[in-house]
């Protein structure tokens, strides 16, 4: 009965749904805890699901942080940030909160609470959202709180959305200024658009909007009202466009255009707009960090648009990399310090820097102005003619570069390519092969150039090597000169004989013929006599050393013939065998004298068999005597104080 | 007084009427060849060893001379501090009789117990000593059967000890070392002769280390014979010095010593 009403197959395919439901809805954790999202680190409160290996917040959600101890101390930043999220998309009431408050540390219990006093700022913003846009009210405010009370509203924006789209009337206003405008119901700026000021009820800029068109833009100013039309209703084809940074660069530059005494940046739309698309940039960037959402707004507005064909992309595209090249090339040559100091000096090196110089200004940057219409995706918004002219006004710049007089001999630059353009700085082309031109002009001159600076960089290190040496020859013999008032004959032959390595090396280097092995042999020439002249030192301070060696293998012995305590020397055999036969044998060496490649060595040899002789006064060292006793080759009782003295190695 | 004058030799009592003048005898040459040992045996004790070989000039030995005493001289010392210190031992010394005439015994002992207190004083670079020495002495002749007789010895000696080379007593210093020591005798066998010997010694001593020094001077002395206060007898004496101080103790025991009051 039951096989025949719950067949096998039917059962499996139940399970077979089920499976699928709950792999394809995961089960809801709840996250609490410390987390840093949007630039905000707080306590964190939210429901997420994980969804294929995402974690997607998905309902109440809560993130807040206070430290009253920071504020009592200093100053506290604090945030408080509520909602709710729906499968990663923020819905419903949203609400932020945040700031930074200081205390007047006075504090007041009321009922059952301590009251402090805070001032500060503080960001309010709330309203709905539906689907991660906004919809309905938006608002933001920012308020300067003073003791605990609202002393000065420093901005506040009131806008409507339905979901996402700006609707109806909205204003933004900041501590000085207010901005009103009207937007349509599919969200393009449309009517006047006013500003006022808090010193007049007359507005002073307006801006006129017809369908989301800018046609007009009056401005107050002291010198009197001013009015500009900005795009013509009838021309061109049109296309919309988000009300942001772009557009205003645009209005901008049709001000410019007009020679319109007008610094958008000064004006009150700007400036608000501005303002108003930080603050909602804040929300933004928390709520994507988060989850899903396009809560920037988009003013929409329309523009005119001469658009591109896909052979002027191409031109375009290809002028943008010649000129990369290009300005690199130049901004490297004429930073280069050698070729100007050569430029001054040499009419060849001048000629080649006037032409780099008139590369870089009159080919590259020009078009690096246009250039960077295109990488803003401005141009094709802009009327090219009127573009053109303006960064162009005589034209694109001749192939043949004229020189100033510099002396017969010197032509005009000028490269036989296969780029040819007319002056016509309207047609894109034509600025793609003057770019190209200018930069295998450039590429051509560094070549040329590139033997030549590094020729004479190399003459200006032999310039700077040869003072270096002057210099460490004179530190040198100045320094071994105080050391012969030390009267020992074995130390005054080895100072000669550092003095002979030092004549010996610069007699080499000055025989070398000029050549890079002669420029190296010079850095080890300049290294040589810095050692040498530590050395020296060491040398110097041979009997200081000596004494120090004496006094550390002494006892003092209590006498009792004299009544006295005396000195004792000690384990006289290592002490010998330092005084008698390393230092004379060192000394001898030096005096020898020396190979650059042997000074630092030697100069370690000294220093370690001192400070070798300075330890073994307290080491058991009844072999090591034994050993010293008929000893007399100082490499083996060098060995045998375990200091290796393979002079012969280069450290140089 | 009669059986110690009997064991003197006949002519001693022709001798012992005191002369109208003081009489001095010529001169005799001598020799000592002296070695002073100061071991250390602990922080404050040491054992101070001395050996002397004493030759005495004849007729038939004129320089050198034969052997006339060996001295051997022990006693434990004490080193209050570093300008101090005091001894106590005996001493066994050993007589020759050089008289080559003489039928007697040849050879006699001669025992002492002697205490000491030395004082170490300086000045500048050098170095001044009083040493007092007090000794209990029991002597005999070479007479066969011949009696002990007991003296006390009174002994005060100044020394300096000057450096040459050096401005301190170090391993290499030469030193010049003057000295003059009286010695006073008494007891029943003294009557008339109390100052047994006057020495006034200057020696040039050489340092090789703290533990071992040699030097070597020339003494004059001179003091009444004990038969006859009225005869002087004198001597020089050709010096020569060795002088030890080993220590055995491990080297950290040796170490703290050295200051012994800091």
């Amino acid at each position: 009965m039951t096989s025949r009403y719950f067949p096998s197959h039917l059962v499996f395919w139940m399970l077979v749904a089920l499976f699928c439901y709950r792999s394809g809805y995961a089960q809801t954790e709840l996250f609490s805890g410390k987390r840093s999202i949007g630039g905000f680190t707080g306590t964190a409160e939210y429901p997420f699901k994980i969804v294929d290996g995402d974690s997607i917040p998905d309902g109440a959600f809560l993130m807040y942080k206070s430290n009253v101890n920071a504020l009592l101390k200093a100053k506290d930043s604090f945030f408080s940030f509520s909602g709710r999220f729906q499968e990663g998309f923020p819905v419903g009431f949203w609400k932020f909160q945040f700031g930074e408050f200081s205390s007047n540390k006075a504090s007041q219990v009321v009922g059952y609470q301590y009251r402090v006093n805070v001032s500060g700022v503080q960001h309010d913003a709330f309203g709905n959202l539906s689907n991660g846009k906004p919809d309905g009210d938006w608002t933001y405010k920012i308020s300067k709180i003073e003791n605990s009370e609202v002393s000065q509203v420093l901005f506040k924006s009131e806008i409507s959305y339905e979901t996402g789209i700006p609707q109806k009337s909205f204003q933004i206003e900041n501590d000085s200024i207010t901005l009103v405008g009207r937007f349509l119901r599919n969200g393009f700026a449309h009517d006047i658009w006013s500003v006022y000021s808090d010193v007049s009820s007359e507005p002073s800029e307006n801006w006129h909007f017809d369908n989301g068109l800018l046609e007009k833009i009056e401005k107050t100013t002291p010198d009197g009202d001013l009015s500009f039309k900005i795009f013509e209703k009838l021309s061109s084809r049109k296309k919309s466009i988000v009300l942001d940074e772009r557009y205003l660069k645009l209005i901008k530059w049709n001000l410019q255009n007009q020679k319109a005494q007008l610094e958008t940046e000064n004006m009150g739309m700007y400036l608000l707009l501005q303002q108003n698309a930080e603050r909602y940039e804040v929300i933004d960037i928390f709520f994507n960090d988060l989850g899903k959402s396009q809560f920037m707004p988009s003013f929409k507005v329309n523009v005119p648009v001469y658009p591109l064909d896909s052979l002027e992309a191409v031109q375009l595209q290809d002028a943008l990399k010649s000129y990369d090249s290009g300005i690199r090339i130049s901004s490297e040559l004429l930073s280069d310090a050698q070729f100007g100091l050569l430029a001054h000096s040499n009419p060849q090196a001048q000629y080649y820097y006037q032409v780099v110089e008139k590369l870089q200004k009159d080919f590259l940057e020009p078009a690096g102005m246009f250039l960077g219409f295109y990488k803003e995706e401005m141009l094709e918004f802009l009327p090219r003619p009127p573009l053109a002219r303006e960064i162009w006004p005589n034209g694109l710049p001749e192939k043949r570069i004229q020189v100033s007089e510099i002396e017969a001999g010197y032509d005009d630059w000028g490269m036989t390519s296969e780029e040819s353009y007319t002056n016509d700085p309207s047609d894109i082309g034509n600025i793609q092969q003057m770019v190209r031109y200018a930069k295998n002009s450039l590429d051509t001159i560094s070549f040329k150039l590139s033997d030549w600076l590094k020729e004479e960089r190399k003459q200006q290190q032999f310039v700077s090597l040869e003072k270096q040496l002057v210099e460490e020859t004179k530190t040198l013999e100045r320094n071994v000169d105080t050391l012969f008032t030390i009267k020992r004959v074995a130390l005054t032959e080895a100072l000669n004989g550092i003095l002979e390595t030092k004549e010996r090396t610069l007699k080499t280097y000055a025989e070398m013929p000029e050549s890079d092995t002669k420029l190296d042999y010079g850095k080890r020439a300049v290294l040589c006599l810095k050692n040498l002249g530590k050395l020296a030192q060491n040398l110097g301070k041979l009997p200081e050393k000596e004494l120090l060696i004496k006094e550390t293998y002494q006892d003092a012995i209590w006498n009792p013939f004299t009544a006295t305590i005396m000195d004792e020397d000690v384990k006289k055999r290592i002490t010998s065998a330092y005084k008698n036969i390393i230092v004379p044998y060192l000394l001898k060496q030096i005096a020898a004298p020396l190979d650059c490649e042997e000074v630092t060595n030697i100069s370690n040899v000294l220093s370690k068999v001192q400070s070798r002789l300075l330890e073994l006064r307290e080491e058991p060292t009844k072999k090591l005597e034994r050993k010293l006793r008929k000893e007399q080759d100082p490499e083996t009782i060098l060995e045998l104080l375990g200091v290796t003295a393979n002079l012969k190695t280069p450290a140089f | 007084m009669l059986v110690f004058m009997g064991s003197f030799h006949i002519y001693a009592l022709e001798e012992n009427v005191l002369p109208e003048e003081s009489d001095f005898e010529e001169a005799e040459g001598r020799v000592w060849f002296n070695t002073y040992g100061n071991i250390r045996i602990s922080k404050r004790l040491f054992w101070d060893a001395q050996t002397h070989f004493r030759f005495e000039e004849t007729e038939n030995t004129p320089f050198i001379g034969q052997i006339g005493q060996i001295y051997n001289r022990h006693a434990i010392g004490y080193i209050y501090s570093k300008k101090f210190n005091a001894s106590l031992g005996g001493v066994l010394r050993v007589n020759f009789n050089t008289d080559e005439s003489s039928e007697d015994r040849s050879v006699v002992p001669e025992w002492r117990i002697w205490h000491q207190y030395q004082f170490a004083m300086p000045l500048g670079s050098t170095m001044f000593y009083h040493r007092i020495r007090i000794e209990h002495r029991w002597t005999q002749g070479f007479a066969e059967n011949s009696n002990f007789i007991f003296r006390n010895r009174w002994r005060y000696m100044l020394r300096a000890k000057v450096p040459l080379n050096n401005y301190k007593f170090e391993p290499g210093t030469f030193y010049v070392s003057p000295e003059a020591e009286l010695i006073m005798q008494s007891g029943k066998a003294v009557v008339a002769s109390p100052m047994e010997d006057l020495r006034l010694t200057t020696t040039l001593g050489y340092i090789i280390n703290p533990r071992l020094t040699f030097a070597a001077g020339m003494m004059y002395s001179t003091g009444q014979t004990l038969e006859n206060g009225g005869i002087y007898k004198q001597n020089w004496t050709f010096r020569f010095h060795m002088y030890f101080s080993p220590d055995f103790r491990k080297v950290k025991n040796k170490l703290p010593s050295i200051h012994f009051n800091d």
